[in-house]
């Protein structure tokens, strides 16, 4: 039955490698030197001459490249500082002390995270307009173009990411002034539902919790201050938000368009097309052959070698 | 991360390909084009994505058997089985003029000499890498996997079939592609039957190839048996479960709807028609599709109102209630809501074909099926429970399958009675979706005398069941047993010597702290692989998550050639009888 099997395998005994019971067979392949030498030096000529003719491309490759690395690392500092974001949103919630220089550094970060989506977004966009004309140059199913494509689109998802990633952290933190007005409220003896503190935030009214102020004493006025720096933290929250809202939406925009079968392996493999050799190359191959024509080098007067 | 649960055989497999693939390559700071055959691109396609390998500077993603544009500045990698046609398009990329820089080499499964000088002939000198991966299955959820070979049911079931042994080969490489790739050495056992001797023939295979891959390695350690049990069954030995109408979600959707390739087109509410992938991308899918359908229905008031909420639009001026509505527009929730969409439809989908047909059937099946009614009164008379089904309009493959069901509560029936009841649903031509069974080992035509002993099924009356889901598939008794060390080893002998008293209960590393069922800690725990010959149904694939929940210290896994619908099988079986045709068939696969 599996005689052939076993033969295999006592043969290549010595070539196992440890890991995961993988097989390495390089050392087989390396120790053959096939009579390909002669192969070799007849192709060399033609080689060099179809160099020419291959894949004109790569120095544009090598700057959309060089791009679509600046740009993740640029996405790693932007997601290092919604981390820190995270951070100080916390801290304010728990420390009561210096409320003012936390929140200085919330907005500011807020700014910053604005400013670097708002570069990235360009240089998204200037990227993806690099890579619709490499396109519309060497077409849809070109090397080229589909290197460019799927950069553009790894690209586009991540920061999509990014940016969700942002807008969730503040999220949460909204969750938890809302959390905390609630508790303080509490602390006054009063009992105030999510709802009444939307209600209070769209309309602006905070006169609820100050109107008994004069009966309750100290706990009431500290609690009542922690309500209302909660509450004017949740307005530059908002206000952050509304901020770069605008990005978050063209990026979701963006991300939905591109669907998610772009992600998909079986479909884009599917979605690739036979090569065809372009005409283009094949001209300049016969001007190449007719420089290195031997009579003309020669500057042999013969008709058939004028040109 | 890549796949959408974060446990099972998707992460398993897309982790050993990083840890091999991908950290070979990650040295050269060059990008890298990758280049697939059909089998890797459906592997990789199932564990992970795009942006997965994007960001493991992997640039594009190729067809091995295309016309390729040259790209000279890069370097390939080459994942592809090792097949004659893979290695001659692997050939042609090089001979002549080289397409690529230089060629990274790797193969699911061991490549065979006469393939392998031929490429060692060609291109040596391009080749940087060239590694054999066992991985040459198909990882189909986090506890199911497939050969991702249909055909194997024709091959190893026809009384015309001339490859059967090869296919068997072929799948035994797969299994232990598995075994290797979970790091397990298992004691195999097969199901013993009287009839057939494919699982045994499988079971031999198997286990003569484990022990020569885990011979030796470069230390010379041999690898000793780990604590997991390889159990291999043949189809014919639970017929009833693949073509009963099932009621939880994913059993009855594949069954009552046309889904192919996992995809469910319908009509959305705007027009157009939709597609949507039933994978375990899909969080919502990944709750619901075990779960009878009742539960799901209870399930979409609530959807719908989700949705009816997302839809509201905001007006002009920006306020807090409106940028939380703007939020729930954004992609992140759009995706949710497209998820519940396709659910909302899907079960709605589901509910009118089981009102259409199913709804009474489903009585007489599952009387039929556990051999009593309702109340647990015995079934005296099969053809009583029958016969109002077969008088009723039914379509005529809702009929074969319950006359097959009582069948098969019969354990076969005479000659005459089954001409009649050929006669009656009318299949007088097609008698092959009845009669063929019994290739399968199947007893179908018997004599009055004939009682064979029925087995003996676990007591489930203390379980609350619905009505019409009383029935239970066999493997999950097998399941069971195997975990409680109850199977018996004249029913299930061992291949060869097991690791001494294999109980699925894990209890047999101190280090093992019996921690809370974390998904992750199954994986440190014991396995149970279950391998069905012929192909399983979605019932069973169930069945190993139910009794992996119940048992939470050992992982069940449960594989077959291929995954098996009613129809699917009703068509298989009567085409087993067919000669084969004459005509050039290119094989995608062979074997090492």
């Amino acid at each position: 039955m599996s005689v052939s099997v076993s033969l295999l395998h006592s043969q290549q005994l010595s070539e196992r490698s440890e890991c995961c019971r993988m097989r390495d067979r390089l050392t087989e392949l390396q120790t053959f030197k096939p009579a390909e030498q002669e192969h070799r030096l007849q192709g060399e000529e033609e080689e060099d001459e179809d160099l020419a003719v291959v894949f004109e491309g790569e120095e544009v490759m090598d700057s959309v490249y060089k791009e679509a690395q600046a740009l993740r690392k640029e996405m790693q500092l932007l997601k290092l500082d919604v981390k820190r974001l995270g951070k100080q949103n916390s801290r304010f919630l728990t420390s009561v002390r210096r409320i003012s220089s936390i929140k200085r550094d919330s907005n500011a970060l807020g700014r910053d995270i604005k400013s670097r989506g708002e570069a990235l977004y360009a240089r998204l966009q200037k990227l993806g307009r690099q890579s619709k004309d490499l396109e519309e140059e060497h077409g849809p199913a070109s090397a080229v173009a589909r290197m460019a494509r799927s950069q553009c689109v790894s690209l586009n998802t991540a920061f999509h990411q990014a940016i969700s990633e942002y807008n969730e952290a503040e999220m949460v933190q909204r969750e938890n002034c809302k959390t905390r007005i609630q508790r303080q409220a509490e602390i006054m003896g009063r009992e105030v539902s999510r709802e009444q503190i939307d209600d209070m935030m769209e309309t602006g009214k905070w006169n609820v919790f100050s109107d008994n102020l004069l009966l309750e004493g100290r706990s009431a006025r500290s609690a009542l201050n922690e309500i209302e720096s909660r509450h004017r933290e949740l307005l530059e929250l908002e206000a952050r938000i509304r901020d770069i809202h605008e990005l978050f939406a063209q990026m979701a925009l963006l991300v939905e368009e591109q669907g998610c079968m772009l992600d998909n392996i079986q479909a884009n493999v599917g979605a690739t097309q036979d090569y065809v050799a372009k005409a283009t190359g094949q001209i300049k191959k016969a001007v190449q052959y007719q420089r290195k024509h031997p009579c003309r080098m020669l500057l042999c007067c013969c008709c058939p070698c004028c040109n | 991360m890549a796949s959408g649960s974060d446990y099972g055989l998707k992460r398993i497999v897309w982790k050993k390909l990083k840890d091999t693939i991908i950290a070979d390559c990650r040295n050269s700071e060059v990008w890298k084009i990758l280049i697939l055959d059909p089998f890797t691109t459906k592997l990789l396609s199932s564990c992970c994505k795009m942006s997965d390998l994007m960001s493991e500077k992997i640039t594009i993603v190729e067809d091995l058997f295309k016309n390729r544009e040259p790209v000279l500045e890069m370097k390939a990698i080459y994942f592809m089985s090792p097949t004659a046609k893979c290695v001659d398009a692997f050939i042609a990329d090089f001979k002549t003029k080289p397409k690529y820089k230089a060629a990274y080499v790797y193969f699911t499964d061991c490549c065979p000499d006469q393939l392998f000088n031929k490429m060692k002939m060609h291109c040596a000198k391009y080749i940087r890498v060239c590694k054999e991966i066992n991985m040459s299955f198909m990882p189909q959820e986090a506890q199911v996997f497939t050969c991702d070979n249909p055909e194997a049911f024709k091959s190893i079931y026809s009384p015309n079939s001339q490859d059967k042994m090869k296919t068997l080969e072929t799948i035994a490489d797969q299994l232990v592609s598995l075994c290797a790739t979970l790091d397990e050495y298992p004691g195999v056992r097969y199901k013993k039957d009287s009839n057939i001797e494919n699982a045994k023939t499988l079971a031999e295979l198997v286990d003569d190839k484990l022990a020569k891959h885990y011979e030796l390695d470069d230390s010379g350690k041999k690898k000793g048996k780990t604590q997991a049990q390889l159990l291999i069954v043949e189809r014919g030995f639970d017929p009833v479960s693949p073509i009963l109408h099932e009621l939880t979600y994913q059993a009855m959707a594949y069954d009552l709807i046309d889904i192919k390739n996992d995809t469910y087109k319908y009509k959305g509410e705007d027009g157009p028609e939709k597609e949507a992938q039933l994978t375990e991308d899909d969080q919502l899918w990944i709750q619901l599709r075990h779960k009878h359908i009742a539960e799901v229905g209870e399930q979409i008031p609530k959807l719908v109102k989700e949705i009816a909420a997302s839809k509201k639009k905001p007006d002009g001026k920006i306020t807090i209630a409106n940028l939380s509505q703007m939020m729930k527009k954004m992609p992140a929730f759009r995706k949710q809501m497209t998820e519940k969409k396709v659910h909302l439809h899907l079960a709605e989908d589901c509910m009118k074909h089981y009102s259409n047909n199913v709804e009474k059937l489903c009585k007489a099946e599952q009387d039929l099926a556990v051999g009593s009614d309702v109340e647990g009164v015995k079934v005296k008379d099969a053809m009583r429970t029958l016969l109002p089904v077969l008088l009723h309009p039914y379509n005529p493959p809702d009929k074969i399958r319950a006359v097959l069901l009582y069948i098969f509560s019969l354990n076969g029936t005479t000659t005459e009675n089954l001409n009649k009841l050929i006669q009656h649903v009318k299949i007088e031509d097609q008698q092959e979706f009845i009669l063929n069974w019994k290739s399968l080992g199947v007893p179908i035509i018997t004599s009055p005398s004939f009682f064979p002993r029925k087995p003996t099924r676990r007591d489930r009356s203390q379980e609350d069941t619905y009505k019409l889901s009383r029935w239970t598939p066999v493997i999950k008794d097998v399941m069971e047993d195997a975990m409680e060390n109850k199977l018996e080893t004249k029913e299930w002998p061992h291949v060869s010597e097991s690791p001494a008293a294999w109980n699925g209960s894990g209890a047999v590393s101190a280090r093992q702290k019996h921690k809370a069922s974390s998904q992750d800690e199954r994986r440190t725990g014991s396995r149970l692989i279950v391998f069905v010959v012929g192909g399983m149904s979605y019932s069973e694939m169930r069945c190993a998550y139910e009794v992996t929940q119940t048992v939470k210290s050992c992982e069940v896994i449960i594989g077959s050639s291929h995954i098996l619908t009613p129809t699917s099988l009703l068509n298989d079986i009567k085409a087993l009888s067919k000669a084969p045709m004459e005509s050039f068939l290119i094989e995608e696969r062979s074997n090492a």
